[in-house]
């Protein structure tokens, strides 16, 4: 590494491009991640400032509808997908005790289409001009409803954009999945059961597992659109007897499991968070386990709730209610884990915990509004509201960023070698915090009193004013945690504290080499012999397998 | 710290990956933009797979990288952990709760006491002690209107008595178990905390449920006579005796299957 | 690092078993989706042709005897790799890819019928648009799988394809029988069920 430095820049990038390396790959996911959420997060920003006061002309309507559809794209394929997959690559090797994933190659490829995907996918804003001239970007939302897309309702290449960049970013998270689901299965260090895993591999291994399973669907309806708009093709036009309807089932068969791709991350990195900084074992690892996998399994038959309000049967909809309410059980029980992990323990808020005790709190409420949503009649009021805005930014962004958040103050030692700055980390944390009630919460009011989603102005004397307003100022708080946020990592990359192998005094196998990790990642392949192998090593009067 | 020097095999970094990944983008882009597009695509994918299995086979290209051994970070004895206060229990939540019968005692005790001050402020308000029973039943009874609520009804009374006991006694029962969660001020949580959440949530919703019913309601004197069941109910309970959780005990022991040893 | 006293060795598959599961999850999953659009399709065409009128049992049930026979002949190619028999692992091989051949050129047969004599096209109607949807992406994974048999087969050729190398060939084996059971889905959905 010494030798590196002295490399002039042009053969850094070289290293950087040719790599096989899982960990370099994971901080190139990241890093790419994390440009995209300000991009998505800048989209945001001009919606809010158009729906400020009503009747504003910041955005024109079309271009909002580019700005919703790209915002929503961008933040749950080019921003969750690639965060959560990058730490799965950096840690899940580091985790188990290997020295790289099982395929390196087939990880460089999958990282590689992904990026190149996602570059398309912007390269709409300027080529997407069709014959007709319309609008550069897609903007028929994230979920592309048939039959929008059909060439009639959206001519121009804008919606081909969407397909097929989706389509080649979703080929490389299906590469990376099957990289993860072997690793995870054939690349543990000796001594390591699957019951002696980390959480975080359990979860990572059920997320890949699920991303097997309906990253596929998603695929094959991205062709038959990509047919029906470029070969007439007949898979989504009712003239020909074609259902649209169809397009909807499939797509929320993958769009379902997908919101829960993105926050069994998330649970992962709580998982691991807040036992160390309880200074207790997690409470009921079995049972976590258990609980993910059903809840991996229950996922995939609840997709119809986003469909309540398109006329189903009766008994279509009773079935989609209740497998719905269930997913609550096993959701409950992880959060009763958590709370029971803090409960008693000898805690220490610093960043990562308060990052993972936000999450906690506003993952509850999140679950709940969805819980709210659950419920048939509740469902076809609320349906295509800002309350559906807000339930599902109360879970992604309460719920799947804070993780992150909470994530990357936590192993950003690991992987640069210095620790985040503590105080800027809490007036971030704060700034966020107090920035997302305000956002999000208002959204909710605004969802009750009727205002639909995906309207780019409203009239003035509807009740809406004062839930616009605050939505705005919040999005303007935010925006001062985002920023201390990007001045924190810059700072602390060159100023930061050193920290050394294990600044948490953590237990998991990660911390027991160098920080950042060297290339072989252990010097001798590690032997486990309990679920917190550094706690063994810390203790060798009072080791942990004794107990397990 | 030892200066032991070994050597493991790793692959060669390879840009072939990215090139067959860049064709394949390009590719599919051939139907956004040219044909061309897609044919130059498709040859660079073509190239990058091959180059790709050739750095497969015949051999894995590998590099062989020399490890330099890291000293184990040395045992050292970590910060504060609850290990040294419950050295057996790894996994555990240290809490005890009340016995099952505390809560049931304190839910009758609390209902009883609820049952006759609403009962005397019935009797000073509106002249009859059957005001609350009627209300009460009236959220499951249709016979019940406006007019009849200071009737005695002897079907209104055994149903109100009936809502009333299984409310209370479930009441009572959660209060065992909760109450330890405030283990300072249990009374303050059963009093105040916990009956005011619930009547504030009766209120946001009754209008919107049954706006008949919420007019009938006084909700000033309602949370008067909830605050006397928490209180009630609250003192029962937290007096009582606290126990072990089940925690400890093997799962046959806790489904009852089997009787632990005595401990 | 050692932090047990005691060492538990691990039973763990090899990656390339889990890998290649993995890839074959995931192509049920796309195979799957086809097949619902392709079920829930069925008899939904506005205009003709409709399946009864088109489609024929004779030649596309040759096709499927050479596909489900080629599954056989894989194996016994496999078989004759372990031993170390090269020649009879080309044969066989060869004889696989022949009737991977045969079946692709069946269904090309077949295609122009279809497209020439009955004027079904995927623009036609719904029937078209999945028929050819669902059984071209069965087809196209035949030609992939025919291909990369072929390079095995001329690396055989060459003598690169060693005993060593079971293991891998095993995989594309897996890929093949995995083609073939499709097949009989598609079959009888198709052809079967469909018409
Ligand atoms: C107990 C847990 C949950 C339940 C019961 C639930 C229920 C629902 C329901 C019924 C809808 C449909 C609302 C409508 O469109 O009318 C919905 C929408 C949504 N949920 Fe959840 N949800 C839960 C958790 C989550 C989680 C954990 C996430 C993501 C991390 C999430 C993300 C979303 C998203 C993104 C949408 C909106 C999709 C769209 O229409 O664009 N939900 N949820
Ligand atoms: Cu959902």
């Amino acid at each position: 590494m010494t030798r590196e430095a002295y490399n002039p820049l042009s053969s850094k990038f070289h290293d950087w491009v040719v790599t096989v390396d899982h960990k370099k790959l994971g901080v190139m996911y990241i890093v790419t991640g994390i440009l995209y959420l300000i991009v998505a997060g800048s989209e945001a920003l001009m919606m809010r400032w158009q729906l400020a006061i009503p009747n504003n002309d910041i955005l024109s309507p079309d271009t909002f509808n580019a700005f919703f559809t790209m915002h929503g794209t961008t933040m749950i394929f080019l921003v969750g997908m690639p965060i959560l997959l990058g730490a799965a690559n950096y840690f899940i090797p580091l985790m188990i005790g290997a020295r790289d994933m099982a395929f390196p190659r087939l990880n460089a490829f999958g990282f590689w289409l992904f990026f190149f995907g996602a570059l398309l996918l912007y390269f709409s804003f300027l080529g997407g001009q069709g014959l007709s001239g319309e609008e550069g970007a897609p903007n028929v939302g994230w979920f592309a409803y048939a039959p929008l897309t059909s060439t009639t309702f959206s001519p121009g290449s804008a919606t081909d954009y969407w397909v097929i960049s989706l389509f080649v970013a979703g080929l490389g998270s299906i590469m990376t999945a099957i990289n993860l689901v072997t690793t995870i299965l054939t690349m543990r260090c000796d001594g390591m059961t699957l019951m002696k895993m980390p959480l975080f591999a359990w979860m990572m291994l059920v997320d890949a597992a699920l991303i097997l399973i309906v990253l596929p669907p998603l695929a094959v309806i991205q062709i038959m659109l990509l047919l029906d708009r470029q070969f007439g093709a007949h898979f989504f036009d009712a003239q020909a007897g074609a259902d649209p309807l169809i397009w909807q089932h499939l797509f929320w068969f993958f769009g379902h499991p997908e919101v829960y791709i993105l926050i069994i991350p998330g649970f992962a990195y709580i998982s691991e968070v807040i036992p160390v900084f309880s200074r207790k074992v997690l409470f009921g690892y079995p049972l976590m386990v258990a609980a993910t996998v059903s809840i991996g399994f229950i996922s995939l038959g609840v997709w119809a709730h986003h469909m309540f309000a398109v006329g189903l049967s009766p008994a279509v909809l009773a079935y989609f209610s209740g497998a719905t309410f269930l997913v609550g059980v096993p959701t409950g029980m992880k959060i009763f884990n958590w709370i029971a992990t803090m409960w008693g323990g000898h805690i220490r808020f610093a960043t990562p915990m308060l990052f993972a005790t936000g999450f906690v709190s506003m993952f509850v409420l999140g679950g709940l509004t969805g819980i709210m949503l659950a419920v048939v009649p509740m469902d076809w009021q609320l349906s295509d509201t800002y309350f559906v805005v807000g339930h599902f930014h109360w879970v992604l962004f309460g719920g799947l960023l804070f993780a992150i958040f909470s994530g990357f103050f936590y192993w950003f030692p690991k992987v640069t070698g210095r620790l985040l700055n503590e105080t800027l980390g809490k007036w971030q944390f704060w700034f966020l915090f107090v920035g997302f009630l305000v956002t999000f919460g208002p959204m909710h009011m605004a969802g009750f009193e009727g205002m639909p989603r995906r309207i780019y102005t409203f009239m003035p004397g509807r009740g809406l004013e004062l839930w616009n307003m605050l939505s705005s100022i919040g999005a303007a708080i935010q925006v001062v945690g985002f920023i201390l946020f990007v001045i924190n990592v810059f700072w602390s990359l060159r100023k930061g504290k050193i920290a050394g192998d294990d600044p948490w005094d953590a237990w998991t196998l990660e911390w027991s080499t160098t920080s950042p990790p060297p290339p072989w990642n252990f010097a001798e392949t590690p032997q486990i012999a309990s679920r917190r192998p550094l706690w063994d090593l810390k203790h060798p009067d009072d080791p942990d397998w004794k107990y397990e | 710290m030892t200066t032991t020097k070994t050597t493991i095999k790793v692959p060669k970094p390879t840009a072939w990956p990215l090139v067959a990944a860049f064709g394949l983008t390009l590719t599919f882009a051939g139907f956004l933009t040219s044909y061309l597009v897609g044919i130059i695509g498709g040859i660079l994918s073509v190239i990058g797979f091959i180059g790709w299995f050739k750095d497969r086979f015949p051999n894995n290209l590998e590099i062989t990288v020399e490890v330099e051994a890291h000293h184990i970070p040395a045992p050292v004895h970590s910060t504060k952990s609850t290990h040294e206060e419950h050295p057996h229990h790894r996994a555990i939540l240290p809490l005890k709760i009340h016995r099952t019968q505390s809560g049931l005692i304190g839910g009758i005790a609390g209902g009883i006491a609820m049952l006759i001050v609403s009962v005397i402020g019935s009797f000073i308000m509106h002249g009859s002690p059957w005001y609350p029973f009627n209300v009460m039943s009236a959220s499951v009874m249709h016979s019940i209107t406006e007019q009849n609520l200071t009737n005695f009804n002897a079907i209104a009374f055994v149903v109100a008595l009936g809502i009333h006991a299984t409310l209370s006694i479930g009441i009572g029962l959660v209060y065992g178990v909760v109450l330890p969660l405030l283990p300072k001020h249990p009374i303050i949580l059963g009093a105040l905390i916990i009956p005011f959440i619930w009547s504030f949530l009766l209120y946001a919703t009754m209008n919107t449920l049954n706006p008949v019913l919420n007019e009938t309601v006084n909700w000033s004197w309602f949370l008067v006579t909830q605050f006397v069941f928490g209180f009630v109910a609250g003192i029962v309970v937290s007096k009582s005796e606290k126990i072990q959780t089940l925690q400890f005990k093997a799962f046959a022991e806790r489904a009852g299957i089997e009787t632990g040893k005595n401990d | 690092m050692n932090t047990s006293t005691s060492n538990t060795s691990l039973n763990m598959l090899p990656p390339g078993h889990l890998g290649m599961i993995s890839v074959i999850v995931t192509e049920v999953f796309f195979f799957a989706s086809l097949i619902v659009v392709y079920l829930a399709y069925l008899g939904k065409s506005i205009s003709g042709p409709m399946p009864s009128d088109t489609l024929e049992l004779g030649l596309v049930s040759f096709n499927t005897i050479a596909l489900l026979a080629s599954s056989a002949t894989i194996v016994l190619a496999l078989k004759a790799l372990r031993t170390g028999n090269n020649v009879r692992f080309l044969t066989w091989l060869l004889c696989t890819i022949a009737l991977g051949a045969w079946f692709l050129i069946g269904t090309g047969i077949e295609w122009k019928g279809l497209i020439v004599d009955d004027h079904l096209r995927l623009q036609t109607n719904l029937f078209g648009t999945t028929f050819y949807t669902l059984v071209g992406f069965h087809a196209f994974h035949v030609t992939f799988g025919v291909f990369a048999l072929f390079v095995i087969w001329c690396l055989g050729l060459k003598g690169c394809i060693k005993q060593k190398h079971h293991q891998n060939i095993e995989y594309v084996s897996w890929y093949w029988h995995f083609v073939d059971t499709v097949w009989i889905a598609v079959f009888l959905v198709v052809y079967v069920i469909g018409r």
